[in-house]
């Protein structure tokens, strides 16, 4: 048996791992979740939380780092459906420690976002982590899940007054649905209340701009101060697409 | 009737192995043959479904799978019930889905790590049941990450034996999906490059990127040069990916510009004529971007698979020897002898084998080379002078360097380097 210090020691590449502090706990609850230890991640969050360290820094540079180099390893095909499953259930774990803060803070909303993969589209990592992040950030969620056509996209806006409306694409094939999409929210005059952010490996931002969104997520970690940019709400610097 | 029990020697023989239990089901759900396990009463999955458990989520969650596996292409690992995982694949006939096998249930991980709040939706129903259905979890395989794929491999080969004929409409849409993966990679990759996508820096890219897919096509390198098509195709779809005509239009001047490289490379030029035509007529028929690219890749393993044909295989490998050490020392003064000595040829059989495949003599071909890695220095750094290139591709001196320039692109390189620039 190796104890849990050693087995940390052997997962390098979450980049510069700093030596000590409240940083160097952060990034071992990164590393966690890519040693899928479900008990260590939510050891880690106890304490972090014991520690008064931010809910939204927890998420942002621990947990949510740690998800991203698990879909990385994917991609490089180094890790299988397997590890990405049990990565996700360590996450769980830690998000399940987060969730009492959240709803604390939740008391006031920031808005409605619908979230969802686009239409033949059944990727859902990235769009998973955006939706942790913004609900992290005091946002209300719908999640539509994946292969979300444009009438369903539509529907939900319209039904729950949603502000803000966020599409992922993984695949080339797949990125005109998001065009599609907001042609439909222009046809139902939608468009004045809502605002569109889009995002995905293979979106890039002139993508973005010529299908008039109104705002191209670069990664998963800039969603929330894209968001609330795009809604004026104060916060972080984002990238907002020059008109 | 033998066939059938080929079929059932196989499926006993996957069990064994993955100690998995196996279910086939016709496309109505309904089970047409099981492990022997689904027969005992006590069994965890019908203990489960006895229990207080509403509807029959196994078969949603197996549909589901199915759908997705049709999808992608693949079989699929995913989650049948609280933590107990499936492996599914579909059967076909004639390409149309008419059952599935489903590999489950079975676990990634000991039951006893299982995490209290995990078991309490389990354990909700009636405390008498909670024993059994503790006895029953211990009974559940337990298959760790690699063995897992590995049972998801076999899964799927059983799946082709069952399917009439097979399951190549699977493996092609299989084909399919990893190529729109690894061209979204390529285009992630370009974003981390170049923040802007102007017009400029693009298409300066593809030029490069061209130059380098004409080098390894060249040098036989066919791995490589399908790595460089993937980039050269994110390029183009990132240009024109709303406009499928223009989309259409760039494919097509890509292939032009291969099919040269290959004749350039020694394949057949009236082949390649033929297949310039066959492109033109099959392009016109194709309705999607899936299949656009998925065609490309086939025409240009198509097209490389002529060169390689043609050139004779041991003299290839000494040819690809040659070219390779002509590759990275064209900066030195080369010789015939030079060459030679160093893939362990005589001059005249070098030259012999040189002329007969690549059709042109040595000298030209190094000339040819070293044209080509002079051009992209012309480009690439504006404060080089015409001299230095020179020197730097292996001409003794300036002038000798302009008089084979000229010979080759029929300008100086002082004007190509005006002229390319101003187009840029």
């Amino acid at each position: 048996m190796i104890n849990r210090k050693e087995k940390l020691n052997m997962v390098k590449g979450l980049s510069g791992t700093p030596e000590t502090g409240v940083d160097m706990t952060l990034s071992q609850l990164g590393q966690a979740v890519v040693l899928r230890d479900c008990k260590l991640v939510k050891e880690i969050t106890e304490n972090l939380v014991k520690e008064e360290v931010n809910h939204f820094q927890i998420l942002n540079r621990g947990l949510i780092p740690g998800m991203l180099e698990v879909s990385e390893r994917f991609r490089r095909g180094e890790f299988f459906i397997p590890e990405l499953l049990m990565s996700s259930r360590a996450l769980k774990f830690g998000l399940n420690v987060l969730r009492p803060l959240m709803r604390e803070k939740k008391k006031d909303v920031l808005g409605k976002v619908v979230v969802g993969t686009v239409k033949f589209d059944l990727h859902d990592i990235g769009k998973n982590l955006v939706i942790i992040l913004l609900e992290g950030d005091g946002f209300e969620i719908i999640d539509l899940g994946v292969d979300v056509s444009p009438e369903k996209f539509v529907k939900a806006v319209e039904k729950n007054d949603a502000k803000l409306l966020a599409m992922s694409s993984l695949l080339t094939s797949t990125m005109s649905w998001m065009k599609f999409t907001i042609e439909l929210l222009h046809a139902t005059g939608l468009t004045r209340k809502v605002k569109t952010m889009v995002g995905g490996a293979p979106v890039t931002p002139i993508f973005a701009k010529n299908i008039g969104a109104d705002g191209y997520c670069r990664e998963a970690t800039s969603a929330p101060s894209l968001a609330r940019e795009l809604l004026g709400i104060e916060g972080d610097e984002a990238t907002v697409i020059p008109k | 009737m033998e066939e059938d029990s080929k079929i059932i020697s196989q499926i006993n023989s996957f069990v064994r192995t993955t100690n998995i239990p196996l279910r086939l089901l016709d496309s109505k759900g309904e089970v047409l043959w099981k492990s022997n396990c689904f027969k005992k009463k006590s069994y965890f999955c019908n203990t489960i479904q006895s229990g207080h458990f509403q509807g029959r989520p196994c078969l949603k969650s197996h549909r589901e799978a199915v759908q997705e596996s049709l999808r992608w292409g693949e079989p699929i690992i995913s989650k049948c019930c609280y933590f107990i995982m499936q492996i599914v694949s579909p059967v076909l006939e004639k390409g149309r889905l008419v059952g599935h096998l489903v590999a489950s249930p079975f676990l990634l991980i000991d039951p006893s790590e299982l995490q209290p709040e995990e078991l309490v939706p389990l354990l909700r129903v009636k405390s008498d049941r909670t024993q059994n259905l503790k006895k029953a979890l211990s009974s559940i395989p337990i298959v760790k990450d690699e063995e897992a794929r590995r049972a998801a491999q076999r899964l799927f080969q059983l799946a082709d034996r069952l399917s009439d004929p097979d399951l190549s409409a699977l493996i092609k849409v299989q084909e399919a999906q990893i190529l729109q993966g690894k061209i979204a990679d390529q285009i992630r990759d370009l974003k981390d490059l170049d923040r802007e996508f102007t017009r400029d820096s693009l298409s300066k890219l593809f030029y490069d990127q061209e130059k380098e897919i004409v080098t390894k096509i060249r040098l036989g390198d066919q791995a490589g040069a399908k790595e460089i098509l993937c980039q050269l195709l994110a390029i183009i779809l990132v240009q024109y990916l709303e406009n499928f005509e223009l989309l259409k239009i760039s494919i097509l001047e890509l292939l032009i510009i291969l099919s040269r490289a290959a004749v350039e490379a020694g394949a057949k030029i009236e082949e390649m004529l033929g297949m310039r035509y066959g492109f033109v007529t099959e392009l016109a028929s194709i309705r999607n971007q899936e299949t656009l690219c998925l065609w490309v890749v086939k025409v240009f393993e198509k097209l490389t698979d002529q060169i390689y044909q043609t050139r004779n295989a041991r003299n290839y490998q000494r040819l690809k020897r040659a070219l390779d050490f002509i590759e990275t020392h064209y900066g030195e003064p080369l010789t015939v002898d030079r060459v030679a000595k160093e893939v362990y040829l005589s001059s005249s059989r070098l030259s012999h084998i040189i002329k007969s495949e690549l059709g042109v003599t040595l000298g030209d071909y190094i000339s040819k080379v070293r044209i080509e890695k002079a051009e992209a220095l012309l480009l690439k750094d504006r404060e080089l002078s015409i001299s230095q290139i020179a020197l730097e591709v292996g001409f003794p001196d300036q002038s000798y360097f302009t008089k084979v320039f000229k010979k080759i692109e029929k300008c100086t390189p002082k004007i190509f380097r005006q002229n390319e620039l101003r187009s840029a």
